[in-house]
């Protein structure tokens, strides 16, 4: 029995690889599914696997290959078993739908290499967290980025080329940051793994300390999305397939977090304050611009994008007010902001998968993913709105929905330390719960715009009025499981914290009873569920429904459509205008004269489109910068014979100035 | 002995190409199997060798070990491989008119002469007689950059002799310093040029003498392997050749030119008693060998350039790891290996590619997935293999490279990576343009059916290859086996 | 010093005729001056060997004259004149500012062997003075590869770099193994052939031996 369990990890990342090899069979759908049944197994062996070493802390599961000269087992602790059950869950949700939802899409994807490289993509994944070395660990990380990037340009159209070539330029040069970070803090030892490197960061000098962070972070925070480095992610994220999206925004991000917490907590000695600060600052700002940007967004895939971001600053804003209560010995804060970060991590997997996998359905239906263009699905797909519905209150944070209590003990404990004596650690905490509670404000708001605007009211075009292709049973199912977990979560909160403290916490954690003290999920769902309750009897004794009519609107005669309605533009308008040193929008005016010889009678068109400000005035200078530079390292390149022998000449006699 | 037969096979298939009465088609026989020949005796001969189950041999003028073994073999495959691809890429080139009887002629007259001249390079023990063979390489393969007698191929070949030539005299003169060196501690004059004798009096030579040798020798066969600022002739030849020629050019004959570097580095090293001072030219040449091409990648417009180009990073990564001492010369015979495995694929999709679609310009070949899938994906995998993705032997090497380059330099270290990120971001850039970008209407528009050729196979031969060759260094145990093969030249 | 006066006066002979080579402006001058330094390289091969440097130099100062005075210079002269290239040639620098130049050249290249390493253990070299003179006639060779405009002349500072080298090895040690000096020699001439032939090329090609014109290849 022993013997099984050790080998189900094993098992877990064998069965990926074999979906990936399956997946190369033939065009024929066969493989298709049994790639994805393969990913099921898969799934449920790492599920398996991940509870065995959560619910039994001291285990952990390892494997190792005999004959390698420095490969170092492969290992699951209790902290990466908490990723590793969020990947193998999100896996197994998303090779459930993709069953569907890709048999529709025959055409579009190349279905062989897009079934390998979702498996190579997972593979990654599951490698990363049960990497115990830097080797092992690029190792994953390699596999994973690169089987993402192409898995961005699966529908091989322009635009998704051009956002898998920006995703690839930040991942790569992320990916080089982590390799020179490991390996700076390895001092030599590059077969060292993550306990040696601990034991070399704890003798290192200050400097090496302290120019490795700023390489982890950027590697981590490149590839989890935080602002400035997150320009790649509200393009890449929606040109893939939605299963994929939801696999990118699901896990892939909580991956980066998970690298980022593995060598905070760790390997690196505790960090300082200016380092938390730092964190928390990137934190706010990510949170904030991820928000405003997912306001007023008009594609719903993207506005999911950047709603990632924002979940992301906001799991950051935790950490960095952990580490600055870790700094200032504010222990209680220390330990309950971490697990709130892990929490809501694990919750934004949950609730954005769900999203993201929903949004696959929507965008299938309307043939479109511009908001403008959808509207009165609900008629459409009642039973899928209702999910649709429980997801956005979820990703709004409100409650019984987990999020909400990743936040509000946060929020909490913050509000405890409000009267700690000292003048700057309560103006840090001031500020962050101002910032966090205008975040949550806008999070809202943006739930609202786009269940509303996608959901309710009249068809705002033909594709909308009309859908043919109806969500199938496997993939709401996997949607609403999605929308299960999150309320479920929600509701065993408590327990759930406890849990995660036990597993990244070493020693046992003391406060977060008081977490589970003051939230009581089953009592405010109850309540929640009582009001509605309530209400529902108040209106069936009070309302008179014999006197109601239904008849149609009454426009001055007009017969009411569509473009009466309210726009996603229109709707975010006021935050446009509010935010708008931030949210850089050009519009332009087009007017035509219906007939040439007459000027007065146009006809016309406003587009409204969003400006980034980091790529219109960091990113684009700066490529222009390099290839200009490029031009004139290439005039070496000048054609001419004689330069070229001057060039060796000259290199000759300057090699025997300097070395003799 | 066995290795003369060999010698004598090639010089015998490069004369028989001058009977008049040879057609194109007996021509091109006669190279495959004449490759196909050596390819076998020198795995017969070399492979014992090589994992070091036969001892090695030495004699005035020959010297064979476990490392030229592993060199010997590289060129018996590649050369293997290049003429089974000429086979058909000469055949479609004829067919389609482009060249004639006297130019396959002369192909054939010239490739196992380059092949002979590397073989000799690379097991002589004479430093003459190597310095003779390195030229021979480059006499021998400048017909072939000016085989199209097109003007640029023309001007590629003359840059290319004039500028390796001047360096491998460079070369000579060090050979002859260090010979100087060599008499100066007390060798009779023959002996003052055989390596293993220079090796043995090594300690006794007059230090700034040899130093003095050692900047020649650098700056001459640096020129030979390519690295900046001497490399400006590189990416003009590579991309003039027929592709076959191509693949062995970057792939191998690179890779001939620097292991001999390595073996008078040896010697140096052993006089000067550490090999700090060595070092600092191979790490600070290699860098400034991945910088440059990394940043002309960024904005190259032809794609066999472009893999010039990469080659020329690849041999500063090569340098580099060379300047890491004896772990990093471990990584250097993975990278080495690895690298020659897919460039030379590349070359040989370049190849393919230049015959359907008639252009090595980026803006004339688009939408390559599409109209030639077979060719695209194979050739899209290779660049992977290039640009290090995991499992390959590169990954492990650049990781090794990483890894010991933080302790001794993290600046230059750190400059390396930056390099090599932006070249793999070149890379991947234009073959995305090339393989996904929509059809232009200059280009050529109607491209014939892709079939599955000789080519192809060859290619997704070397895939496997390579494929096997990282895991096995990865995960199993290669790393041993190439610690054993590299020490034999620099001992751990 | 070299002892005989024979030796000493092969040595002006060679360094006056290499001078004079790097500036000339027509080829049949060029190659003749060429010619007439490798014979004085030839003739410094046998003053060395009848001071007792060995038999062996004999066939190589033979060698010398037959592949560097004769063959080389008659292939290129053939070339040249089958192609109907313009017996002109091509340089940066006017004919007075090249023998400025030339001597500067010269100059530093001497210097430069004199703080060697390699000038200073010059207890066991035969000729002394040949081995400074051979580098500046190495750092001759390259400038005039460098200023000189056309292909030919650029072969020709090729061969006269060469011909540094092969001072360098007769004084430094006294002549290399003749197998190894016959193997470069037939390396240089099949060098020069090559290169002779492609300049011909060129020269069907474009009407022209200018390397101005090779200046294609710049991505």
């Amino acid at each position: 029995m022993s013997l099984f369990s050790q080998n189900l990890l094993f098992a877990s990342l064998l069965f990926t690889l074999f979906s990936g090899i399956c997946a190369l069979g033939g065009r024929s759908l066969v493989f298709h599914k049994l790639s994805q049944g393969l990913l099921l197994v898969s799934g449920v062996l790492g599920m398996l696997a991940s509870f065995k070493v959560l619910l039994a802390p001291q285990t952990v599961l390892y494997f190792g290959l005999a004959s390698s000269e420095f490969f170092p087992v492969f290992q699951l602790d209790p902290y990466g078993a908490v990723f590793f059950l969020l990947i193998s869950l999100v896996s197994f949700l998303s090779a459930l739908y993709a069953v569907p939802y890709l048999a529709s899409y025959q055409e579009t994807y190349h279905l062989q290499s897009l079934n390998a490289l979702v498996a190579t993509f997972v593979l990654g994944m599951q490698l990363v967290v049960v990497s115990q070395s830097p080797m092992a660990f690029m190792l994953g990380w390699e596999t994973m980025s690169l089987a993402s990037f192409f898995l961005v340009v699966s529908d091989r159209s322009h635009e998704s080329v051009k956002a898998a070539l920006l995703y690839l330029v930040m991942t790569h040069l992320g990916a080089g940051a982590l390799l020179i970070g490991f390996l700076l803090l390895a001092q030599g030892f590059f077969f060292a793994d993550f306990e040696q490197l601990a034991a070399l960061a704890a003798s290192a000098p200050l400097w090496i300390l302290s120019v490795c962070f700023g390489l982890f972070f950027f590697g981590f925070g490149s590839k989890a999305g935080l602002v400035p480095f997150h320009v790649w992610l509200p393009e890449a994220h929606p040109a893939a397939p939605s299963h994929i999206s939801a696999l990118m925004s699901g896990i892939m991000l909580k991956v980066a977090l998970y690298g980022f917490l593995r060598v905070l907590l760790f390997i690196l000695p505790p960090i300082g304050a200016t380092a938390s600060l730092f964190i928390l600052g990137f934190g706010l700002l990510s949170a904030l611009y991820g928000v405003l940007y997912a306001v007023v967004e008009r594609d719903f895939k993207r506005t999911l994008a950047f709603s990632s971001i924002e979940n992301i600053g906001l799991i950051f804003t935790m950490l960095g007010v952990a580490f600055f209560a870790q700094s200032q010995g504010l222990e209680g804060l220390y330990q309950t902001a971490l697990i709130a970060a892990i929490f809501f991590a694990i919750a934004h997997a949950i609730f954005k998968s769900g999203l993201f996998l929903a949004s696959g359905l929507i965008v299938r239906a309307v043939h479109s993913r511009d908001l403008e263009k959808m509207g009165g699905l609900a008629r459409q797909m009642p039973l899928f709105s209702m999910v649709f519905f429980v997801l956005c209150l979820a990703a709004a944070s409100l409650p019984p929905f987990a999020p909400f209590f990743g936040e509000w003990i946060f929020f909490q404990s913050i509000l405890q330390n409000f009267s700690s004596q000292n003048l700057f650690v309560t103006i840090v905490l001031i500020l962050t719960f101002a910032v966090i509670a205008l975040v949550g404000g806008l999070a809202i708001f943006a739930m609202v715009k786009l269940f509303a605007i996608s959901m309710l009211a009249e068809p705002r075009s033909e594709a909308a009025r009309e859908v043919h292709e109806k969500p199938r049973a496997g993939e709401l199912f996997s949607v609403a499981i999605l929308a299960f977990l999150a309320l479920g979560l929600g509701l065993y909160a408590p327990t759930v914290l406890s849990l995660i403290g036990a597993s990244v916490l070493v020693s046992s954690p003391a406060e977060i009873t008081v977490g589970s003290a003051t939230i009581q999920p089953s009592l405010i769902f109850w309540l929640l569920l009582g009001c509605v309750f309530v209400v529902w009897i108040l209106r069936r004794i009070f309302s008179r429904t014999a006197h109601e009519r239904i008849y149609h609107g009454w426009d001055c005669g007009q017969p009411i459509d569509a473009s009466m309605e309210y726009t996603a533009t229109a709707f975010s308008a006021p935050i446009r205008f509010f935010f708008r040193l931030i949210l850089k929008t050009k519009k332009t005016l087009v007017a035509q004269p219906v007939v040439a010889t007459n000027p007065w009678i146009t006809t016309r068109t406003a587009t409204v489109d969003l400006r980034s400000i980091w790529m219109d005035y960091g990113y684009v200078p700066l490529g222009r910068f390099i290839i200009g530079m490029a031009e004139q390292v290439k005039k070496i390149q000048s054609g001419n014979i004689r330069f070229y022998l001057l060039l060796m000449f000259l290199t000759l006699i300057l090699t025997i100035w300097v070395a003799l | 002995m066995a290795l003369f037969l060999l010698f004598g096979i090639l010089l015998a298939a490069s004369l028989v190409c001058l009977h008049p009465r040879m057609n194109e088609r007996a021509l091109r026989w006669v190279g495959l199997l004449v490759s196909v020949i050596t390819l076998v005796s020198i795995s017969w001969f070399t492979v014992p060798i090589l994992f070091g189950i036969a001892p090695g041999l030495q004699s005035s003028w020959w010297e064979v070990n476990r490392f030229s073994s592993l060199m010997a073999s590289l060129v018996a495959w590649l050369y293997a491989c290049a003429m089974l691809v000429s086979y058909h890429y000469l055949d479609v080139e004829i067919r389609k008119g482009i060249l004639t009887l006297h130019q396959i002629r002369l192909y054939m007259l010239s490739v196992p002469l380059f092949v002979l001249s590397m073989l000799v390079a690379i097991f002589a023990n004479n430093v003459g007689l190597l310095w003779v063979a390195l030229e021979a390489t480059t006499l021998s393969t400048t017909m072939l950059v000016s085989f199209y007698g097109k003007k640029s191929s023309m001007e590629a070949a003359w840059k290319y002799i004039m500028l390796c030539s001047t360096g491998i005299a460079l070369g000579l003169f060090g050979i002859l310093v260090m010979g100087y060196a060599g008499s100066a501690a007390g060798l009779h004059e023959a002996e003052a040029f055989r390596i293993n004798f220079l090796s043995d009096v090594a300690p006794s030579m007059n230090p700034g003498i040899v130093m003095w040798s050692f900047v020649f020798l650098f700056i001459g066969f640096g020129t030979k392997i390519g690295l900046v600022p001497m490399h400006t002739w590189l990416p003009d030849a590579h991309s003039k050749t027929p592709a076959p020629v191509s693949a062995m050019l970057s792939g191998i004959l690179l890779n001939v030119a620097f292991f001999t570097l390595l073996r008078f580095k040896n010697i140096v090293d052993q006089t000067l008693g550490s090999s700090d001072w060595t070092n600092q030219f191979f790490l600070l040449f290699g860098v400034l060998t991945i910088m440059l091409p990394a940043i002309i990648l960024l904005i190259q417009r032809n794609y066999k350039r472009m893999l010039a180009y990469s080659t020329v990073e690849h041999m500063g990564i090569m340098a580099f790891l060379v300047g890491l001492g004896p772990v990093g010369m471990v990584a250097f015979t993975v990278h080495m290996i690895g690298h020659t495995l897919a460039k030379s694929t590349l070359f040989f999709g370049a190849g393919e590619l230049l015959q359907r679609f008639e252009s090595t310009k980026f803006h004339l070949v688009h939408d390559v997935m599409r109209r030639a899938p077979r060719t695209g994906s194979l050739f899209l995998i290779a660049t992977l293999f290039l640009i290090a993705v995991p499992p390959t032997g590169l990954f492990l090497s650049e990781f090794v490279l990483v890894g010991l380059g933080m302790t001794v330099s993290p600046i230059l270290t750190a400059l390396a990576v930056l390099g090599i990120t932006l070249a793999g971001l070149g890379l991947l850039k234009h073959l995305f343009e090339m393989l996904f970008g929509p059809v232009v209407p200059e280009e050529k528009q109607d491209t014939p059916v892709e079939t599955w050729n000789l080519t192809h196979t060859v290619m997704s031969l070397q895939l496997a290859i390579g494929l096997v060759f990282g895991i096995w260094v990865l995960f199993g145990d290669g790393w041993t086996v190439l610690s054993g093969i590299s020490s034999s030249i620099f001992p751990l | 010093m070299t002892n005989s006066l024979f030796s000493l006066l092969m040595l002006v002979l060679f360094v006056g005729e290499t001078l004079t080579c790097f500036t000339l402006m027509r080829l049949p001058s060029l190659l003749r001056f060429y010619a007439l330094s490798s014979v004085a390289l030839g003739g410094l091969a046998i003053g060395l060997a009848l001071e007792g440097g060995g038999v062996h130099l004999i066939p190589v100062a033979v060698a010398v004259v037959a592949v560097k005075a004769l063959l080389v210079p008659f292939v290129i002269k053939r070339m040249a004149e089958r192609s109907g290239a313009s017996l002109r040639l091509v340089s940066s620098l006017r004919p007075s500012a090249s023998w400025f130049v030339g001597i500067g050249v010269f100059g530093s290249g001497i210097s430069l062997a004199l703080h060697s390493p390699l000038y200073q253990m010059n207890n066991m070299i035969q000729t002394p003075a040949l081995l400074p003179i051979s580098f500046g006639v190495i750092l001759v060779g390259l400038v005039m590869m460098i200023i000189r405009k056309d292909l030919l002349s650029q072969m020709i500072g090729f061969l006269v770099l060469e011909n540094g080298i092969a001072a360098f090895s007769l004084s430094a040690l006294g002549g290399i193994p003749v197998a190894i000096e016959f193997g470069v020699y037939s390396a240089v001439l099949i060098g020069a052939i090559l290169m002779a032939t492609l300049s011909q090329r060129v020269q069907n090609l474009l009407g022209t031996h200018d390397t101005s014109h090779l200046s294609e290849l710049t991505d």
